[in-house]
C-alpha cells in the first residue's frame, strides 16, 4: 500500500513539496492502518459478515416466515430507537443548547494584537468560477490579514484552476499549494498536505464557494479560549445562500437546518461524538496533527475525524456561527453528492466498528449509542425505508394479505407507531428547523419532506453499491449552478438569522 | 430534566402504586371506559376487524388512551387487562403533575410548595379515583392543563419549543377526548391574537400557524384515512355528531358528554393563577400572594368537582340485571349488541355464561341474519342517553328504543334497556330495509 504513495523526489520538488510534507499526507494510513478506510472490511469483519449472511440464509431456508419476522422486528425496533433519539436531540436543541453563542461584545473584547496566526485551508478542484467570490469572502473576514494564512489547495491535474489562481492578483496572505496527481484523488488528501504546511495555531477548512460569517474566526478563537486543551474542534453551522433557487435547494436547506440547528446542538448537549460537516471545522493545529489529520481514503473524512476525536477522548463542540454554502440545485449532482456522503458514513461506521467496544469504553455506552444511530443508523434507515414504503402500499392500497404474516403483534403495533408517529415527527422536525432558522417562507415546504426522502434513499443505494465497486472514489460536487442560473437571492427574503 | 423533577415524578408514581395496591386488595372496580377499551385492545391484538373498527370508528371513543395501554394489555394483573389503563394513566398523570411543579417553580413558588401543590393535585379525588378505575379523564384534564402552560409560556417568551409542545399537546388532547377540539380553538384564537399584535417579518404569521395547526390536522387526517381504509368512509367516525344533532341533542350535551370539564378547568386554573400572580405581583414573594394557586388546587379536594366520567348511569346499574335475565331466559338464543356496550355485555356474560352473544360495532341486518340462522335472534338496545347516544344501533335507528321497526317485535323492556326480537322472514321481505340501509 505504501508504495502507491511514493512519488519521485524531483516531482515533489517541482511542486515545492518536501518529502516530510508528503509523508504526512498518508500518516494515518501508515501509522494507524486500523483507523484508515483504505480497505473497506478487515479480515475479521469479512468473517463476521459471512457468518451473518450464513445465519440469515440458514434461517430463511429453515423457516423463512419466522426469519423475516425477526428481521422485521429488529428493523422496527431500530426505527423506534432512532425516532426516540432524534426526539431527544430536538427537545434539547430547542431549549437552551450547550453550543457556543458568542456575542458581538465578546468578539469586540478580543485584542487584535494578541490574535494568533490562523490557517485557512481551501481545497479547490475544477472550480475556476468560484475563485473571485472566494477571494471576496476571505477579504470580508474580520481578522487581521497579516495573521491569516490561506492555502488554496489545488490539484496537479486541474491546470485550469491552477492557471485561474495564478492569473489573479492574490493577496499576500493567500498562497496556492498544488498537490501532485496521485491516488486517492480526494479532498482529505489535499487537506493533509495543507495541514503539513499550516503555520497557524488554529486551522479551519472552507470550501471554495463558502461564505463564512465575517466574525467566525474570532468567535471560534473566543470559544477555544474558554475551553481546555481537550476541546480540539469547533463545528460552525452550515446553511445555504441559494435556498430559494428551486424546490430541491429549498428542501436541501431544510435538511441542513435540521441537521445543523436541531441535531448537532442536541448531540453536543449529550456529549456524544459529533459527525463533523464538510467545512467550517476549526481545529487546534497541533492536536489535529497528533490525531493524524484526515483519512485520505475516507470520502466523508470530516465525519471520520469527528469520530476519531471522540475515540481519543477529545471533544468537539458546536459554534453558533453560520457559513453559507451553495446548495446543489441539480438532482443528478445532488444524488451523486448524497451517494458519497452515505458511502462515507458507511466507511466511517465500518472503520469504527473494527474495534466495536473501543468507542464505548472511551465515551460510555449511552453516548456511543448516538454514534450507532447517527452514523450507522442514518444510512441504514435510508436503505430500508423504500422497502417499508412498498410494504405499506401493498398493504393499505392493494390489501396484499401476505404482508400481514410478517407483522404479528407487537411488531404491527410498533410498526404503525413508526409509520404514523415516526414519519410525522421527522416532517415536523423539518418544519421546526425552518422556523427556527427564520426561513418562515420555507416552513410550508417541510410538508414535501417525504418526496425528498425518496431522493435520499436513491442516493443511499447508489452510495452503498459504489462502496462495493469504487470504495475510495470521490463523487465531486459541482458548484456554480447558481451562477449559471443567474440566481440572485431576493434581498427581502435573505432571512436565515442564527437560531 | 432536573433531579428534583425526577424525584417528584418517582414519588408520585409510588403514591399511585400504593393506591393501586390498596385498590387491588379490594375488588377492583374498573370504569366503563376501561372495560370497553380493554375489549377493543384485545380485539386488536387477536387481529379481529372489530378491534380496528373500535379503535378508530367513533369520535366518542378517541383512540389515544387505547393505543397508550396497548403495550401492557397482555400482561397479567396488576399491569395487564384493564390495569394497563390504570398504569399508563398513572404514569402520564405523574409526569404531568411533576411538569406542573416545574412550571410553578418557574413562576416563583418555592420548590417545596410547588411539589406540594402538584402532589395535592395528583392525590385529589377527581384525579386519583378515576385513575384507579382506568379512566382517561384525568389524562384529558392534565393534558389540558399542560396545554394552558405551554400557551402561557409561548405568549410570554415566543419560544418555538413552547409553540411546538402546545401544538402537540392539543393534538394529544383531541385524541383523548373529542372535546379537546375546544382547547384547539381557544389556543388558535390566542395564536391569532398574538399574530395580530406582533409585527414580525413577512411569512411569520403563515409559518407560526403552520407550526401550530400541523399536528392537530395531521392527527385528524390520519384518523380520517384510517376510517377510509377500515370503514370505507373517511368521515365515519364523525357521524355521531350529525346524528346526535338530528335527534335533538344540544351542542352543550355534545361538549360535555363523558368529559370532565370541571376537573380540567380546575387544573388549568392552577398554572393560570400562578402566572397571573407572578405577573401582577412580581415583587411579592410571600406565600400569601400564592393563595389563589393553593385555593385552585384545593378546589379539587372540596368534593364540589364531579367526575362525570365515573358517573354510573341508570343504564349501567341495570345492565347486570339485564344480562342475568338474558342468561336465564335466553339460553340458546342469539343476543345482538351493536356498539361499544357489547364489550360490557360480553364481560358480564363471560362471568355468568348463558345466552350467545353476537357483538359488532356496526349493525347490518343482513349480516346479522346470515350469522344467526336457525336460532332466535334478539337485539339489545340501550336508551339513547349520554354516551349511549353514540352506540351504533341508536345512531342507525334513533327511535328503536321507543318504537318497533318493521323487522323487530317487542320482547322486554327495562327503564333504560330494551330487548326486541328480530323477526326472521324470507330474505326477500327484508330487501327494502337492506336497500334503505344503503347496503
Amino acid at each position: 500500500m505504501t508504495k502507491r504513495h511514493d512519488l519521485p523526489a524531483e516531482k515533489l520538488a517541482e511542486l515545492g513539496i518536501s518529502s516530510e510534507e508528503w509523508d504526512s499526507v498518508y500518516r494515518i494510513a501508515r501509522e494507524r492502518p486500523e483507523d484508515c478506510a483504505w480497505r473497506v472490511l478487515t479480515p475479521g469483519q469479512w468473517v463476521a459478515l459471512a457468518a451473518l449472511l450464513i445465519l440469515l440464509g440458514v434461517g430463511l431456508a429453515l423457516d423463512h416466515a419466522a426469519t423475516l419476522t425477526i428481521l422485521n422486528g429488529l428493523f422496527v425496533a431500530f426505527f423506534l430507537v432512532l425516532v426516540f433519539y432524534k426526539l431527544v436531540l430536538i427537545h434539547l436543541s430547542l431549549g437552551r443548547p450547550r453550543e457556543f453563542r458568542i456575542t458581538p461584545e465578546q468578539v469586540d473584547s478580543l485584542d487584535d494584537a494578541t490574535l494568533p496566526l490562523y490557517t485557512i485551508l481551501v481545497p479547490l478542484y475544477r472550480e475556476t468560477e468560484s475563485i473571485p467570490r472566494l477571494l471576496s469572502g476571505l477579504e470580508a473576514l474580520d481578522y487581521p490579514k497579516e495573521k491569516l494564512q490561506v492555502l488554496l489547495l489545488l490539484e496537479e491535474d486541474d491546470p485550469a484552476t491552477i492557471e485561474a489562481a495564478r492569473a489573479r492578483d492574490l493577496p499576500p496572505y493567500v498562497r496556492p499549494l498544488v498537490a501532485p496527481n496521485s491516488f486517492p484523488k480526494t479532498k482529505p488528501k489535499a487537506c493533509n498536505l495543507g495541514l503539513a504546511r499550516a503555520a497557524g495555531e488554529f486551522v479551519v477548512v472552507y470550501d471554495a464557494e463558502d461564505r463564512p460569517e465575517p466574525d467566525q474566526l474570532k468567535k471560534a478563537l473566543y470559544a477555544f479560549r474558554q475551553c481546555g486543551s481537550e476541546m480540539v474542534c469547533l463545528q460552525a453551522k452550515l446553511n445555504f445562500f441559494n435556498q430559494r433557487q428551486n424546490v430541491l435547494t429549498r428542501l436541501f436547506t431544510l435538511e441542513y437546518s435540521m441537521w445543523f440547528d436541531l441535531f448537532l446542538p442536541g448531540i453536543d448537549d449529550l456529549h456524544a461524538p459529533v459527525p463533523l460537516g464538510g467545512t467550517s471545522n476549526h481545529f487546534r493545529t497541533e492536536a489535529l496533527r497528533r490525531l493524524g489529520g484526515w483519512d485520505p481514503y475516507n470520502v466523508t473524512e470530516d465525519c471520520d475525524l469527528g469520530l476519531r476525536i471522540a475515540r481519543e477522548g477529545l471533544e468537539t463542540r458546536i459554534l453558533d456561527s453560520t457559513t453559507w454554502e451553495e446548495a446543489c440545485s441539480d438532482s443528478g449532482f445532488w444524488i451523486r453528492q448524497r451517494s458519497r456522503w452515505v458511502k462515507g458514513y458507511v466507511q466511517t461506521y465500518l472503520v469504527t466498528m473494527r474495534h466495536p467496544t473501543r468507542l464505548a469504553r472511551r465515551i460510555g455506552l449511552v453516548r456511543s449509542i448516538g454514534f450507532h444511530l447517527m452514523v450507522g443508523g442514518t444510512p441504514l434507515s435510508l436503505l430500508i425505508c423504500p422497502l417499508y414504503w412498498i410494504l405499506t402500499l401493498l398493504w393499505f392500497v392493494f390489501r396484499w394479505q401476505a404482508v400481514a404474516e410478517y407483522f404479528p403483534f407487537p411488531i404491527i403495533l410498533w410498526g404503525l407507531v413508526c409509520l404514523f408517529a415516526g414519519n410525522f415527527i421527522f416532517i415536523y422536525a423539518t418544519l421546526l428547523a425552518a422556523y427556527r432558522r427564520g426561513y418562515y417562507d420555507l416552513v410550508k415546504y417541510a410538508l414535501l419532506a417525504p418526496v425528498y426522502w425518496v431522493l435520499m434513499s436513491i442516493g443511499a443505494w447508489k452510495g452503498c453499491l459504489q462502496l462495493i465497486t469504487r470504495p475510495n472514489y470521490w463523487e465531486k460536487t459541482k458548484h456554480g449552478f447558481d451562477l449559471a442560473a443567474h440566481y440572485v437571492e431576493p434581498a427581502e427574503q435573505k432571512g436565515g438569522q442564527a437560531p | 430534566m432536573s433531579r428534583r423533577w425526577m424525584l417528584l415524578f418517582l414519588l408520585l408514581v409510588l403514591i399511585g402504586a400504593a393506591a393501586g395496591r390498596t385498590a387491588l386488595r379490594r375488588a377492583p372496580e374498573f370504569s366503563r371506559e376501561a372495560v370497553i377499551r380493554t375489549g377493543v385492545a384485545n380485539d386488536l391484538l387477536i387481529g379481529e376487524a372489530r378491534g380496528r373498527q373500535g379503535l378508530i370508528g367513533s369520535l366518542y371513543w378517541a383512540p389515544l388512551p387505547t393505543l397508550l395501554a396497548m403495550p401492557l394489555i397482555r400482561l397479567p394483573a396488576p399491569f395487564g387487562g384493564e390495569w394497563a389503563f390504570v398504569v399508563m394513566a398513572m404514569l402520564a398523570a405523574a409526569f404531568l403533575c411533576a411538569f406542573l411543579a416545574v412550571w410553578l417553580r418557574r413562576t416563583g413558588l418555592p420548590a417545596l410548595a410547588a411539589a406540594a401543590v402538584a402532589t395535592a393535585l395528583f392525590c385529589s379525588p377527581p384525579i386519583l379515583q378515576p385513575l384507579l378505575q382506568g379512566s382517561s379523564a384525568p389524562l384529558f384534564g392534565l393534558l389540558t392543563m399542560a396545554g394552558v402552560i405551554f400557551l402561557l409560556h409561548w405568549w410570554e417568551s415566543g419560544e418555538l419549543r413552547s409553540l411546538a409542545y402546545l401544538s402537540l399537546t392539543v393534538m394529544l388532547v383531541m385524541l383523548t377526548r373529542y372535546q379537546g377540539a375546544l382547547l384547539f380553538l381557544l389556543a388558535l384564537a390566542v395564536v391569532l391574537l398574538h399574530l395580530r399584535l406582533s409585527r414580525k417579518r413577512p411569512h411569520y404569521a403563515e409559518a407560526t400557524l403552520t407550526v401550530f395547526v400541523t399536528p392537530p390536522l395531521y392527527a385528524l387526517a390520519t384518523w380520517a384515512v384510517a376510517n377510509w381504509l377500515i370503514m370505507g368512509d373517511p368521515f365515519y367516525f364523525l357521524r355521531g355528531l350529525a346524528v346526535n344533532r338530528q335527534t335533538g341533542s344540544d351542542w352543550l350535551a355534545l361538549l360535555t358528554d363523558g368529559c370532565d370539564w370541571p376537573c380540567a378547568l380546575c387544573l388549568s386554573l392552577v398554572p393560570l393563577l400562578a402566572w397571573l400572580v407572578a405577573r401582577l405581583l412580581p415583587q411579592q414573594r410571600a406565600l400569601w400572594t400564592r393563595l389563589p394557586v393553593f385555593a385552585a388546587a384545593l378546589l379539587l379536594w372540596s368534593g364540589k368537582v364531579e367526575c362525570a366520567s365515573l358517573r354510573v348511569t341508570p343504564a349501567d346499574r341495570e345492565l347486570p340485571q339485564v344480562v342475568s335475565y338474558l342468561n336465564a331466559e335466553h339460553q340458546g338464543d342469539w343476543i345482538v349488541v351493536a356498539g361499544y356496550r357489547g364489550y360490557e355485555v360480553a364481560r358480564l356474560m363471560r362471568d355468568n355464561g348463558g345466552a350467545g352473544l353476537q357483538h359488532s360495532l356496526s349493525f347490518y341486518l343482513d349480516q346479522v341474519l346470515e350469522r344467526t340462522h336457525s336460532r332466535r335472534v334478539f337485539l339489545l338496545i340501550p336508551q339513547p342517553q349520554g354516551a349511549d347516544r353514540w352506540e351504533d344501533i341508536n345512531m342507525r335507528y334513533p327511535d328503536l328504543f321507543d318504537t318497533d321497526a318493521t323487522f323487530t317485535s317487542h320482547e322486554k323492556s327495562w327503564p333504560h334497556w330494551r330487548l326486541v326480537r328480530i323477526v326472521r322472514l324470507d330474505e326477500a321481505d327484508f330487501s327494502d330495509i337492506i336497500f334503505r340501509e344503503g347496503r
